[in-house]
């Protein structure tokens, strides 16, 4: 086992990673791997952690997120030199629901970089976390996900695939130190949700980003943020079909 | 679209609204060429943050850190970390903002934006005296870097520029070493004007923090409190409290009544304190309102106005008394009434407002034409004095009077971003 502490964020210029991974930050001294598309968004976030906990390392990785061989080898190479205490796995894309019914490319990619891709990451996570002491491991999955709706079901059913695997994954992990939790957050300002007119109020990235860290702390399975939302998804996912199908949401 | 408003809170109008995530993204949005004008937390009181039916770009999410020499105390920052989040960091490690206003939820942009001044401002100037670099994001695709030595023509036209030569995306600040958060404080009752600006000027050199509460009905004589403080080094447990206003009455919970009773109540509750040094944690002394989330729906769905001017030193007695005199006859005002004076700091920007002088802060319910009224009759007293009104609080200056009391007007203009307009802008420049 190594002593030094690692803590690892995939999608790491995510507006609620970025959230997250301050706050932790300035919780302890561990290492923080930053990994994102493009390393030159990093440069800013990683000044701000390295101002606001001036003792932590700061480390940036560029990958692309479908490149599995590469992306094994670097959280290999990070088990091996630290313990990974905490994971965030952020990255995904908001795609245009009436373009993908149209762009098959476009549909298949979004079902990969929001549904596949974030899955192999955590089976990759698991496998070098499994037995690490109260490690926590967390994937950003979303309210979409609980019911496919006709406004964003490409999104929601990544965003499901993600729902039913972490369920089996916890299944598996029961008897596992490690913690494994799905994160739903309702719509949250960030760049995704940039020009989205739907009338919903945005939650801010900086409260969402409490509600995940204490949620994890707590060694919540299922953490909604903003909290309301748990009582909305209940009665979206509940509500009988014929009354589901008249809505226009 | 999405409805904005400002503290004032007089009207909620619909904006297009785009969030400012980062430089890239910010530098790509203002080249759009849509007229545009960054909105930060809303804090000003009229229509500097204003673009009705155009677009307001939020910077809350340009929040980050991107430097911090703890040896020289020199930080720099994204322009949308708020001056409360600066403050809540710095002071642990012996730092702090060397001028901070009435409230902290001001964002670094809009503080400097609006050159910000606070109780310090006759030892510490405004808060651009302590910006040592500016970078602006411009419509053309240019980011400019200036400073008192690098563009120096757009580091004055950018502090207090009201947002209209381009984006500010980050600014380094000189900041202020201190021991610790806590503040040596007097409050003394002052019976006329000839007593406030007697302990104002005898208060200048030994105390960094001086303002004074007036009583806006006390006919005849201006009484009031005048409070002053210090830092000092002491250590010592402090615990925030901080309550929310829980909804918006349908009236103004200030009016004739309420303030008839509050006032003379306010005086003798703070006069007790008199000959007293008392111990304060800053944010109880040089914001105490930030302990009242959202106080501004105390004034009702119309929300308020603030009238603040600043009175040259000549006849500063008269003139104050004159509008004194208005405000009191005019039975209208609140208790949010404040009276300071300013001294040996020179504007720093082209509109700055700070300048040697005395300023009045009053905040009016809106009662219509009546306050419309008054607001008109303020004006004239303060423009034939050769005093100015400050923009961070204004919504009814006309363009003449802004003309005129703003000589580095038509200097400024040629730093404007012709794709940044607000509805100040358009009310006072013409677009």
């Amino acid at each position: 086992m190594n002593s030094q502490e690692a803590i690892v964020i995939v999608g790491a210029t995510s507006h609620i990673a970025q959230h997250v991974t301050s706050i932790w930050a300035q919780e302890s001294n561990a290492a923080i791997f930053l990994i994102a598309r493009d390393i030159s968004k990093l440069h800013p976030i990683s000044s701000n952690l390295q101002i606001l906990n001036p003792n932590s390392q700061i480390i940036c990785k560029q990958l692309l997120f479908s490149d599995i061989k590469t992306a094994n080898d670097l959280i290999t190479q990070i088990a091996d030199s630290h313990t990974i205490s905490k994971v965030l796995i952020a990255f995904g894309t908001l795609p245009d629901q009436s373009i993908c019914q149209k762009d098959f490319e476009l549909a298949q990619n979004s079902l990969i970089i929001n549904g596949v891709l974030p899955i192999i990451f955590c089976e990759i996570f698991i496998s070098k976390m499994k037995d690490v002491k109260s490690a926590s491991l967390s994937i950003i999955g979303s309210v979409a996900g609980d019911r496919g709706r006709k406004s964003n079901y490409f999104y929601g059913a990544a965003k499901g695939m993600i729902d039913t695997y972490v369920q089996g994954a916890r299944h598996r992990l029961s008897k596992s130190a490690l913690h494994l939790c799905i994160i739903k957050p309702g719509p949250t300002e960030s760049p995704m949700t940039e020009g989205m007119d739907n009338g919903l109020q945005l939650a801010k990235p900086a409260s969402v980003a409490m509600d995940i860290v204490k949620g994890i702390k707590d060694r919540k399975a299922i953490i909604y943020t903003p909290t309301k939302w748990k009582l909305i998804m209940m009665i979206i996912r509940n509500l009988p079909e014929f009354i589901f199908k008249k809505l226009n949401i | 679209m999405n409805k904005l408003s400002s503290w004032g809170n007089t009207s909620k109008s619909t904006h297009e609204i785009h969030n400012l995530f980062d430089k890239e993204s910010s530098k790509k949005l203002i080249a759009r060429n849509m007229n545009g004008i960054v909105y930060g937390m809303g804090r000003s009181y009229g229509d500097v943050c204003l673009n009705p039916g155009g677009i307001a770009w939020k910077n809350s999410s340009l929040d980050k850190l991107l430097s911090l020499d703890e040896k020289l105390g020199i930080l720099e920052c994204e322009s949308g970390v708020t001056l409360k989040f600066l403050q809540e960091f710095l002071i642990p490690k012996g730092w702090m903002l060397p001028v901070s206003p009435g409230t902290q939820y001001v964002s670094v942009g809009g503080a400097v934006a609006n050159d910000i001044h606070g109780k310090n401002h006759h030892q510490s100037g405004s808060f651009g005296t302590h910006v040592l670099e500016i970078t602006l994001l411009r419509s053309s695709g240019e980011s400019i870097i200036c400073s008192q030595n690098t563009n120096k023509d757009w580091f004055e036209a950018t502090i207090g520029g009201i947002g209209l030569t381009g984006i500010i995306y980050s600014c380094k600040i000189q900041l202020r070493k201190i021991h610790g958060p806590w503040l040596e404080t007097e409050s003394i009752p002052f019976h006329n004007l000839e007593g406030f600006f007697e302990l104002s000027d005898s208060s200048e050199t030994n105390w960094e923090y001086t303002a004074a509460w007036i009583d806006c009905m006390s006919k005849g004589d201006t009484r009031g409190i005048f409070e002053r403080g210090r830092h000092i080094s002491i250590s010592k447990e402090f615990k925030k409290k901080v309550i929310k206003f829980p909804f918006t009455p349908p009236f103004s919970l200030v009016n004739k009544l309420s303030l008839r009773l509050f006032n003379p109540l306010y005086f003798f509750y703070k006069k007790t304190f008199s000959g007293k040094k008392r111990i304060q944690h800053y944010t109880k002394f040089l914001h105490p309102l930030d302990n009242i989330l959202h106080w501004n729906k105390m004034y009702g769905p119309r929300g308020f106005y603030q009238f603040q001017c600043v009175i040259p030193l000549d006849n500063r007695k008269e003139i104050i008394t004159k509008i004194l005199r208005l405000i009191s006859e005019s039975q209208s005002g609140s208790f949010l009434a404040v009276l300071k004076t300013f001294s040996n700091f020179e504007p720093e920007g082209l509109l700055s407002f700070a300048e040697p002088g005395v300023t009045l802060a009053l905040d009016f319910p809106n009662q219509g034409k009546k306050t419309k009224k008054l607001f008109h009759d303020l004006e004239a007293i303060v423009k034939s004095s050769k005093g100015k009104i400050y923009l961070a609080k204004d919504l009814l200056m006309t363009r003449e009077t802004f003309e005129s009391s703003y000589p580095g007007l038509n200097t400024f203009k040629k730093f404007r971003d012709i794709n940044l307009s607000s509805q100040m802008s358009k009310r006072l420049m013409g677009f």
